[in-house]
């Protein structure tokens, strides 16, 4: 097992951004086994590839995991329906035993809740992350941010989901901090002045 | 958000938290500035804009049944009080925008837009 997916994985669980599951069924046979275990990071996914769709955001009665491939994004056209920007067309590998967009039409991005990194098939790892472009870690980004809170003494790192608090995901998203240079970016692109009130809906850890 | 707006001149800073475990590190978070910045724990829903308010900043934390509400209490904070709203929004479709709004967006960096609200101007 390369070093470089151990320390990603590693990296990924202390930041509380690692989803473990266990694969049933058949719909992505054969890249994915019954019995195999899937290491995914909560990352929204941006590349085509393997793919977890959560269980809340499924299609009415629907209650368990999905994991599928990205097969079309945005413009693309598949079965006769052109996907509308925000929205991708998933499928399972294993087409006989799927069910997937061919019967759910596409898929809003904010139901992607997952990108796999890596697999486990009786105790081998195998490295699932794209070749060359995937989200991978920004190890200097990583380091600015612990400092950036240590030396400020506070709290901005982390996802947090709202299921956790018992609150559907279809009306509350999971929280990520904004970029610090986006805010600072708008905030010098408008003119404030002191008597100005600044309102923030859904402000987070408050950090951005 | 909070932090950087705290090192501009606002008279004051609201933010608006569902979640109490994160509310309660935003109030750890900005306890250095406790006269200009509040953190409410609400819904952003049913949280009525506070009237003063005149720049408003909406992440895309909500769904889609909660973002119109939120716009609605823009909206009718406008009409009981007509001023400039200065509207910034992130990662928000301006396919989503522009069905609440009649004007085309300043768009500041990737994903990052900014409207400015004036009373008989908004539709929603």
């Amino acid at each position: 097992m390369q070093l470089g997916l151990l320390l990603e994985l590693l990296a990924r669980w202390m930041r509380r951004d690692l989803l473990v599951v266990n694969v049933s069924g058949e719909s992505m046979l054969p890249t994915l086994r019954p019995t195999d275990v899937l290491f995914c990071s909560r990352s929204r996914p941006r590349y085509v590839q393997a793919i977890v769709l959560d269980e809340q955001l499924m299609p009415q009665g629907d209650v368990t995991r999905h994991v599928k491939r990205i097969t079309g994004l945005a413009g693309d056209v598949r079965d006769d329906t052109r996907i509308w920007p925000g929205f991708v067309w998933v499928e399972g590998d294993n087409h006989v035993a799927s069910t997937d967009s061919r019967q759910w039409g596409p898929i809003r991005i904010e139901r992607l809740t997952a990108v796999a990194l890596a697999m486990l098939r009786s105790g081998k790892v195998t490295d699932l992350r794209p070749r060359s472009r995937g989200p991978k870690l920004n190890l200097r980004k990583h380091v600015i941010e612990v400092w950036r809170d240590w030396s400020r003494g506070i709290t901005t790192r982390g996802v947090v989901r709202p299921d956790a608090f018992g609150f559907s995901l279809s009306s509350v998203h999971a929280y990520y901090p904004t970029p610090w240079e986006v805010a600072r970016q708008a905030l010098e692109s408008i003119e404030i002045t002191p008597e100005d009130v600044f309102v923030d809906y859904g402000c987070g850890r408050g950090e951005c | 958000m909070l932090i950087v707006a705290l090192q501009y001149p606002f008279r004051r800073v609201v933010g608006i938290e569902l979640l109490a475990p994160l509310a309660a590190t935003a109030r750890r978070n900005v306890a250095r500035y406790p006269l200009r910045c509040e953190i409410f724990e609400a819904d952003a829903s049913s949280f009525p804009l506070p009237d003063e308010a005149t720049v408003v900043y909406v992440f895309n934390s909500f769904g889609a049944d909660v973002l119109p509400e939120v716009f609605r209490r823009i909206d009718e904070s406008l009409a009981r009080r007509p001023r400039r709203i200065r509207l910034l929004t992130y990662g928000i479709e301006p396919v989503t925008l522009s069905s609440f709004f009649e004007q085309q967006p300043q768009v500041l960096a990737l994903r990052l837009l900014l409207y400015v609200l004036e009373p008989s101007r908004v539709s929603i």
